[in-house]
């Protein structure tokens, strides 16, 4: 990651994005916005006669996943925001991707068609229906090439099973059945079934007014079908193997760092609740990420991580502020390179960070239009936390909060990432020589 | 391997840089009632036309219950006490939250059969029937430090918590999804995927 230097290479303008996601192979870049859209890239093919282009990433298929719906019986709105994109692996020429709202998980169909049939003989041409007694003799349609049409259509609808917000959902290494989970159960579904789902993890009390620990992100393993993880706002992730109990209320590991009794605040609970969890490619270690820092753990050891990466620590003196404006509240993605490498999460400011783990080295860099010409080096960013600030360094008092990136992916395989801040989404692809 | 900090910290909760922090007794205090206001604010007004995030208000729910501990444990103010400053009323804060709690579960919890809002002692048979939205709007209209607590529950609607079918049936398909459901979209959709081979 230190020695690679990435380039700004593209740059899209949307709604409010929500979620970003790779496919396996990396050729197709899924987006959801707040406005329930989904919004498909592809990647060209390398062509020889512009080999500038470097495989770039073009809108590919736009639909819209979800509507805004509303609960008569409760009164609320139900967002049609797209929480997030899973895509499933392909198996035939057809993409199908999961997207889910708050409330309901659908399975998408994204498929070319360039042929279409003419000469049908019930209608005409233009749909209009032939009167019976014309058509006298019969025939077979022919196939006619058409030009590319990407078709998306909605294959299952998985919905009422959650009664709280959906916040994670994760297809199994079975590719057959994946998991949804919302603020206090996990549920399992299989891909072919809508109408049942098997809850698999329930935190609910039986007395509400003992909540005091909500689940925040879930994720099946790369490898084991059995095993999944959670984590919570308490700042701990438990693993659970299906195949000790059918309901996985008891964990088969706890992962929890013994807090610093140091820098115990009012805040420490906030700040520890952790806002993502994502499996290392390998399926040997997990990674963490809480308000101030990325953790790995290796799933062999309990009882700490065995990497701490601060990502904007300055923020530590500034928690009573960010209590009040909410930011303190903010849920952070992050992801892991395809070699498990490097890993990267967003800041503010429309930073983000990326953190080489073999070199032991990070970087801040910023994805904005203004530093961002086509084809220029990313220049590293720094904060200045204290004392003089130095040239090109920027105040802790100068960030803008309101400028937060949330959602990043990184290429299963090459350096190629996709920042998503606010608005827009950001490719940067390696710079080759 | 672990690349942890090890931080230097005033014995006290955070540091705020930008002004020179009094960590007296009355100014610590001060700070905490702060910190009591902000959150209880937040509790009011993250009640909207959409259903809060349960997460947000656990964890300022948390917090709230960290800020009455420390507020109880604290020696009584040389300042005369704020109306906000529930020490005697703290059974009745966590009662609040509590209920808050409770009515969000019930405007949100569609499987749960109907349970009776416990209410505070005393108050248990003053609650008439009123609409959901009517007692979101008086949380958000009342400020929960006021000695009106018992007008504040007269609010609250137990005749919305009912129990409801277990299973709801699916919305009917919008015009997004009317063609392709229908039976001749299925039939020419499988032939087509049988002559491309998709």
């Amino acid at each position: 990651v230190q020695n690679s230097k990435l380039m700004f290479s593209q740059n899209f303008e949307a709604d409010i994005i929500s979620t970003v996601e790779f496919n396996y192979s990396g050729d197709l870049l899924a987006t959801g916005d707040k406005g329930g859209r989904v919004v498909i890239f592809q990647r060209e093919q390398e062509n020889k006669s512009r080999p500038h282009s470097r495989g770039e990433y073009n809108v590919y298929s736009t639909f819209q996943s979800h509507e805004p719906e509303f609960d008569y019986l409760k009164s609320l709105e139900i967002e049609e925001k797209i929480n997030k994109i899973r895509w499933l692996p392909q198996q035939n020429a057809a993409h199908f991707l999961l997207s889910t709202n708050d409330k309901t998980i659908k399975l998408w169909k994204i498929s070319e068609r360039d042929k279409r049939a003419e000469g049908y003989n019930l209608k005409d041409e233009d749909g209009r229906l032939r009167d019976p007694f014309r058509i006298t003799a019969l025939r077979v349609p022919i196939l006619k090439p058409m030009d590319l049409m990407v078709e998306a259509s909605p294959r299952r609808i998985f919905a009422n099973a959650h009664t709280y917000h959906i916040n994670s959902i994760s297809v199994n290494s079975d590719h057959e059945t994946y998991l949804s989970a919302d603020d206090l159960r996990i549920n399992l579904w299989h891909l072919e079934i809508t109408d049942r789902s098997f809850n698999i993890v329930d935190m609910k009390p039986a007395n509400m007014e003992e909540l005091a620990e909500v689940i925040t992100a879930a994720e099946f393993h790369p490898h084991q079908c059995n095993v999944l993880v959670y984590s919570s706002s308490k700042g701990t992730v438990r693993l659970c193997d299906m195949r000790s109990s059918a309901l996985c209320d008891r964990h088969s590991k706890f992962f929890e760092e013994p807090e610093d009794p140091s820098s115990r605040s009012f805040f420490s609970e906030i700040i520890s609740s952790i806002s993502d969890v994502k499996f290392s490619h390998s399926g040997r270690y997990m990674m963490t990420r809480d308000y101030l820092s990325v953790k790995v753990w290796d799933l062999n050891m309990e009882s700490r991580p065995v990497e701490t990466h601060q990502v904007h620590e300055y923020l530590r003196s500034k928690l009573c502020s960010l209590y009040e404006n909410d930011c303190i509240f903010d849920k952070f993605e992050c992801c892991w390179n395809g070699s498990d490498s490097a890993i990267m999460t967003g800041s503010y400011n429309n930073f983000f960070r990326m953190f080489d783990r073999n070199a032991r080295r990070d970087v801040t860099l910023e994805a904005s239009r203004e530093n961002s010409k086509p084809r220029a080096s990313l220049k590293p960013r720094k904060v200045c936390t204290g004392g003089k600030r130095k040239k090109d360094e920027i105040s802790v008092d100068s960030l803008d909060f309101n400028k937060k990136i949330l959602h990043t992916a990184w290429h299963p395989l090459e350096n190629i990432i996709a920042v998503a801040a606010t608005n827009n989404l950001y490719i940067f692809q390696d710079k080759v020589n | 391997m672990v690349g942890g900090l090890k931080r230097k910290h005033s014995d006290v909760e955070g540091e705020e840089e930008d002004e020179k922090r009094d960590w007296s007794p009355a100014g610590l205090q001060s700070y905490q009632q702060a910190l009591l206001r902000i959150s209880l604010d937040k509790v009011q007004h993250s009640l909207g036309p959409r259903a809060p995030s349960l997460r947000r208000h656990v964890l300022i729910h948390n917090t709230l219950q960290q800020l009455q501990a420390a507020l109880r444990l604290a020696p009584a103010p040389a300042l005369p006490p704020e109306p906000l400053f529930l020490g005697e009323e703290d059974f009745s804060l966590s009662a609040t939250i509590g209920s808050i709690l409770r009515e969000l579960e019930t405007s949100m919890d569609e499987t749960e059969p109907p349970q009776n809002p416990v209410a505070p002692p005393g108050l248990q048979n003053e609650l008439p029937p009123q609409p959901d939205p009517v007692f979101l709007e008086a949380l958000s209209s009342r400020y929960l430090g006021d000695s009106g607590l018992d007008d504040f529950f007269l609010d609250i609607d137990t005749s919305a918590v009912e129990k409801e079918p277990a299973l709801v049936p699916p919305e009917p398909p919008h015009n997004l999804f009317c063609a392709p459901g229908s039976w001749e979209w299925n039939e020419l959709d499988h032939i087509m995927e049988i002559i491309l081979g998709s």
